[in-house]
């Protein structure tokens, strides 16, 4: 299945694409590692502009078509 | 020991420069800048006195690790009474001259009274004087920064200085050092403006000493390695690559924190400075380091020639300070301004006058909301339509401010006493008189809690709960987290070093570092200890001050209005629960005062 994924700040070095392909039923926390992208280096992960916390990304599935933001952590500037 | 032993008192009023011993009890229970700092301010002035009046002392100060080969070592800071907010003021700066100020023999610059004529500082070597600054009152940071290196023939000087914004009482004028870097926030330079101190102009000749150098190099070595494996993307993207988490998470305050979203963000984000347009102009154009810093997330960067700022300005063509996050947020979002290079330009007049990028944007904000109510007209604003998204309104008004004319005077006010002269003071975005930063805490309810509580008003450097913000949006367990970071973000306020560095570093890294430096044994509970020990002794100078427990709050927008996307939506702050809990944890009465008990515990009974 396609997942629509953005991701913020720093993370565009690990990601730069629109689109990633999973396996049906992925996961947040598999989707991450298709993606190459640190699950330490993380700030947020939303789905559909929904907040999925640190604790829930090995849980929660994704969809056909769902949009994935992940969130580089914040800092302060 | 890094400590020089050394403060130089100035007294402006009699013209007397005095040296005199480091109090080393004090530098021991408050290691140095911030914490040690407030200590001299406490012990040296009355917190009642009025901001702008000759009884307020000015203070700049160094820490222990300032100056040394420690990475981000260059930081000072200025500890006063603030004009903004009537609490006490602390503001932090990088560049080169803090630095400078310990080479020249001296852990902190105690400044009192007021010149009778306008005057800078000199320190050249061991040759300190006070000089007539009658030829350049008036002058912008940039000239005053040229004058002062040409008269005396020393291009090495570090300055670090005021505008006109500083001279004419903007109430959150900056004091600028090496063009660039500014202690920015709470009014700072209003009050050097006050005492007619135009300058202090630094050439050291000595050098630091530190407890066990062997060790001191292997461990800062260790620690700069440990930066260089987690700075975050700082050096390619700064401090801006935060504006477009911001956008998603939505937490980012737009049109005066009415929304948390801006469709224009991605116009003034760090990936637009560093796109190419159809021109083949680029707005960054390198990052800059501050002293000794291994980091290097400062920007510099360049306007477009042809655009309308600075098409037939010549002055304004070369290269400069660049946007960080929240001059991006200040000049882009929260007045929906979607201009990168007017934001640019409005970054380079903050440096040139001398003022608070991010008070002077959110006044702004409040002055076009109040525009758009129709509560102010043109006839206010000297013409000038200030609607939301206007890069004119933002770049004329910032000039306006920064030299005192016009309805500038009335935006130098800042936010809080804008609002109250045009009757809306439920529109001013501060906390104790203090602009918010580019956070908004209906989404980081932890920031929230931190604004209410911060010891100068609205404050997003003076605690660190971004990740259990991000993780939780309730405002559930956010007391113990933002009283812990408070305590340990005043312990690296006040060691000379950046808190950019705490993503790498936590206290053990710190404490080896200061354990190295200094004399006596330094543990990371020791430095905890002495960072509760400064935010009470912030505390107990603004209770003197007259300010209470009913400072500790919010704008009601930000406690009452739900917000209206993003993955909050629907959230307002709940300042009401975490404040009782954060005051219990502090050990303080449910008046907000420190107890007897804890007073005692921290040796401030």
């Amino acid at each position: 299945m396609q997942v629509e994924v953005r991701v913020t700040g720093q993370l565009i070095d690990y990601f730069s694409g629109t689109h990633v392909n999973l396996d049906e039923g992925a996961t947040v926390e598999q989707a991450l590692v298709v993606l190459e992208i640190p699950a330490a280096s993380v700030g947020l992960v939303s789905v559909n502009g929904d907040a999925v916390p640190r604790e829930k990304r090995a849980q929660h599935g994704l969809v056909a078509g769902d949009q994935m933001v992940v969130m580089a952590p914040l800092t302060g500037g | 020991m890094s400590w020089q032993g050394r403060v130089l008192r100035v007294n402006l009023t009699r013209g007397d420069i005095t040296p005199e011993p480091l109090n080393m009890e004090w530098a021991n229970d408050y290691i140095g800048e911030r914490g040690l700092g407030t200590k001299y301010l406490w012990e040296n002035m009355d917190p009642k006195v009025d901001a702008m009046s000759p009884d307020n002392v000015l203070i700049f100060a160094t820490g222990p690790l300032t100056g040394t080969n420690a990475s981000t070592s260059g930081r000072y800071a200025v500890l006063t009474k603030g004009p903004l907010t009537g609490a006490i003021a602390c503001s932090n700066s990088g560049g080169k001259f803090g630095a400078e100020l310990k080479y020249a023999g001296y852990d902190l610059l105690i400044v009192e009274g007021s010149s009778e004529k306008p005057v800078y500082l000199l320190i050249e070597g061991d040759e300190i004087s006070l000089q007539s600054a009658e030829k350049i009152w008036g002058k912008t940071v940039w000239e005053a920064d040229e004058w002062i290196k040409k008269q005396h023939h020393n291009p090495m000087l570090k300055i670090a200085t005021i505008g006109v914004a500083g001279e004419r009482g903007v109430r959150y004028a900056a004091i600028v050092n090496d063009l660039h870097r500014a202690a920015g926030r709470s009014g700072v330079g209003a009050v050097m403006g006050s005492k007619n101190l135009k300058a202090v102009a630094v050439r050291g000749s000595h050098g630091v000493q530190v407890k066990d150098p062997k060790r001191f190099i292997q461990v800062t070595n260790e620690m700069k390695n440990l930066l260089a494996e987690d700075a975050g993307g700082l050096a390619k993207y700064g401090t801006n690559a935060m504006m477009d988490t911001m956008q998603e998470f939505g937490a980012l305050p737009t049109r005066n924190f009415q929304e948390v979203q801006f469709s224009g963000y991605d116009k003034v984000d760090a990936r637009a400075m560093l796109k190419t347009d159809e021109t083949g102009h680029r707005n960054l154009i390198t990052n800059k380091a501050c002293f000794g810093c291994t980091i290097a997330c400062g920007r510099i960067a360049h306007i477009r020639k042809d655009h309308f700022t600075i098409q037939n300005r010549k002055e304004y063509w070369h290269a400069s300070g660049g946007l960080e996050y929240e001059t991006a947020f200040a000049f882009g979002p929260v007045i929906g301004v979607d201009d990168i290079d007017a934001c640019t330009f409005a970054g380079y007049l903050m440096n040139e006058h001398g003022m608070d990028p991010i008070s002077f944007g959110v006044t702004l904000a409040a002055a076009m909301e109040l525009f758009e109510m129709g509560v102010i007209t043109t006839d206010d604003t000297d013409g000038v339509p200030l609607n939301f998204g206007s890069a004119e309104a933002l770049t004329v008004m910032s000039e306006k401010t920064g030299k005192q004319e016009g309805f500038g005077q009335v935006l130098g006010l800042g936010s809080r006493l804008m609002c109250q002269k045009y009757g809306h003071p439920e529109l001013s975005m501060t906390v104790k008189g203090q602009e918010f930063a580019g956070y908004d805490s209906r989404a980081l309810q932890g920031m929230g809690l931190g604004y209410a509580t911060g010891n100068r008003g609205a404050c997003h450097l003076k605690h660190d709960t971004f990740e259990v913000d991000m993780d939780d949006q309730s405002g559930e367990g956010k007391a113990e987290p933002c009283k812990t970071s408070q305590d340990w973000t005043a312990a690296v306020d006040s060691s000379g070093l950046c808190v950019f560095t705490l993503g790498a570093w936590g206290a053990p890294e710190f404490a080896a570092q200061l354990d190295a430096d200094c004399e006596g044994e330094w543990t990371p509970e020791r430095l905890l200890e002495s960072g509760e020990r400064i935010w009470n002794l912030e505390r107990l100078f603004n209770l003197a001050a007259g300010l209470t427990c009913a400072d500790d709050t919010l704008p009601e927008r930000l406690l009452k209005d739900p917000v209206p996307s993003g993955t909050a939506k629907g959230r307002v702050n709940e300042l009401g629960k975490m404040l009782p809990e954060y005051y219990s944890l502090r050990g303080w009465s449910e008046q907000g005062e420190p107890t007897p008990r804890t007073l005692t515990r921290l040796g401030l009974g």
